[in-house]
């Protein structure tokens, strides 16, 4: 595909409207990017449903996907922020599916991945943010600030040691967003790049095919991964919030 | 939300569902490898260390210019805060990487308010871990 009329790999991150939608000056219309979203909600939801339909004494496959997937997000909860944290299940568990499901159907021949944009990521990732700031402020008070003076530093670093640690703290939501989103973009150009030599190179492009199919194994444990290490740093971040300082 | 106004149901509902897990996963005989959780940690542990760095500095650059256009004294904030942020960025690379490397704590003053007793809860975890697996073998190894 990429050896016709120089088709940059890059072309399947672009955005293309389905409905357009005009409200004032603001551009909400329904893209491609929108309309993934919404199968993937949909798949999730519909997975949630028939998978704990039936409530077998031995799941089949769908309810052990079901039933695998609260498992996991219950224990990341249980182990990283305590039982406090299981108020928040729903919302951590809706987020690792969305992203779960988003980066698996993304790998999906002529899908879109939405995941690839940062956008999407820093929306989500924002929305943890000030939801861990304002669960910390409303759990601790005052004393979340405690969370930005380190302990045991001598004096005279303690200035600049709070202005690097507020920095840091501010630098959670983009360093989370950033990791999902690259490696995201990077696997699928990648997988763009590689797919393109394939014509290109004739017989020897089974080389490139060898390499395609590789890394995408490669790009099914990275979706799968990325949407794991987001939501646990959402959960870390979370356990901060509780006891900041302690 | 102080710790004894919060309902135990939850406190509750949290022993439970760990003593059921505990009697199925010791009648379906599941335990991890350690090996297995030893490189999952490895992998998340390159995934971010680059990427905290690059959020750092881009987060610094992105302040340092917004100040320097609002208070008129381009380049320096500029400056400054790209010093900080990266600063900022290498410490949260630190907090990751530390000590998985080393084996050792990082000093008190370095891991930022939060971590100062638990150190990295991530890595602690997966630590916890491990040495819940080889005590599981140990004793089901004593118990034959």
């Amino acid at each position: 595909m990429a050896s016709e009329k120089g088709h940059s790999p890059l072309d399947q991150f672009v955005i293309n409207p389905i409905i357009e939608i005009q409200a004032g000056s603001a551009d909400l219309s329904f893209t491609n990017s929108s309309l993934f979203m919404a199968i993937t909600v949909g798949v999730v939801t519909l997975l949630m449903l028939i998978g704990m339909r039936r409530r077998a004494l031995v799941p089949g496959r769908l309810q052990s996907i079901a039933e695998l997937s609260y498992g996991f997000i219950s224990d990341m909860i249980r182990d990283n922020v305590g039982p406090r944290g299981r108020v928040y299940f729903p919302f951590v568990f809706t987020m690792f599916m969305f992203l779960l499901m988003g980066n698996l159907l993304g790998m999906i021949p002529y899908s879109f991945t939405f995941t690839s944009h940062i956008v999407v990521t820093f929306i989500l990732a924002l929305v943890v943010f000030i939801g861990v700031t304002v669960i910390g402020f409303a759990a601790n008070g005052p004393k979340f600030f405690k969370l930005f003076i380190p302990e045991g530093a001598p004096i005279f670093l303690l200035p600049l040691l709070i202005v690097i640690e507020v920095i840091s703290y501010f630098v959670r939501p983009i360093s989370l967003s950033l990791r999902l989103f690259a490696n995201m973009m990077a696997g699928h150009t990648m997988l763009k790049v590689f797919g393109g030599f394939v014509l290109v190179l004739g017989v020897a492009g089974v080389l490139p095919i060898l390499i395609t199919v590789a890394l995408t194994g490669l790009e099914v444990v990275v979706a799968i991964l990325q949407a794991y290490v987001f939501t646990i740093l959402s959960c870390l971040y979370l356990n901060d919030a509780f006891h900041p300082g302690h | 939300m102080r710790k004894n106004q919060r309902p135990d149901p939850l406190d509750k509902l949290d022993t439970q569902l760990r003593e059921a897990r505990k009697i199925q996963d010791q009648k379906a005989g599941l335990l991890e490898p350690e090996e297995r959780v030893a490189r999952r940690l490895a992998f998340r542990l390159a995934g971010r260390a680059g990427v905290e760095i690059v959020a750092g500095f881009g987060f610094g650059a992105a302040v340092g210019w917004l100040l320097d256009e609002w208070l008129g004294t381009r380049p320096w904030l500029l400056i400054v805060f790209i010093l900080l942020g990266t600063t900022a960025g290498m410490m949260n690379t630190l907090r990751v990487v530390w000590k998985p490397i080393t084996g050792q704590d990082l000093p008190t003053w370095a891991r930022g308010g939060r971590l100062s007793k638990l150190g990295n809860p991530e890595t602690a975890r997966e630590e916890s871990k491990v040495a819940n697996v080889s005590r599981l073998r140990e004793r089901s190894s004593n118990d034959d």
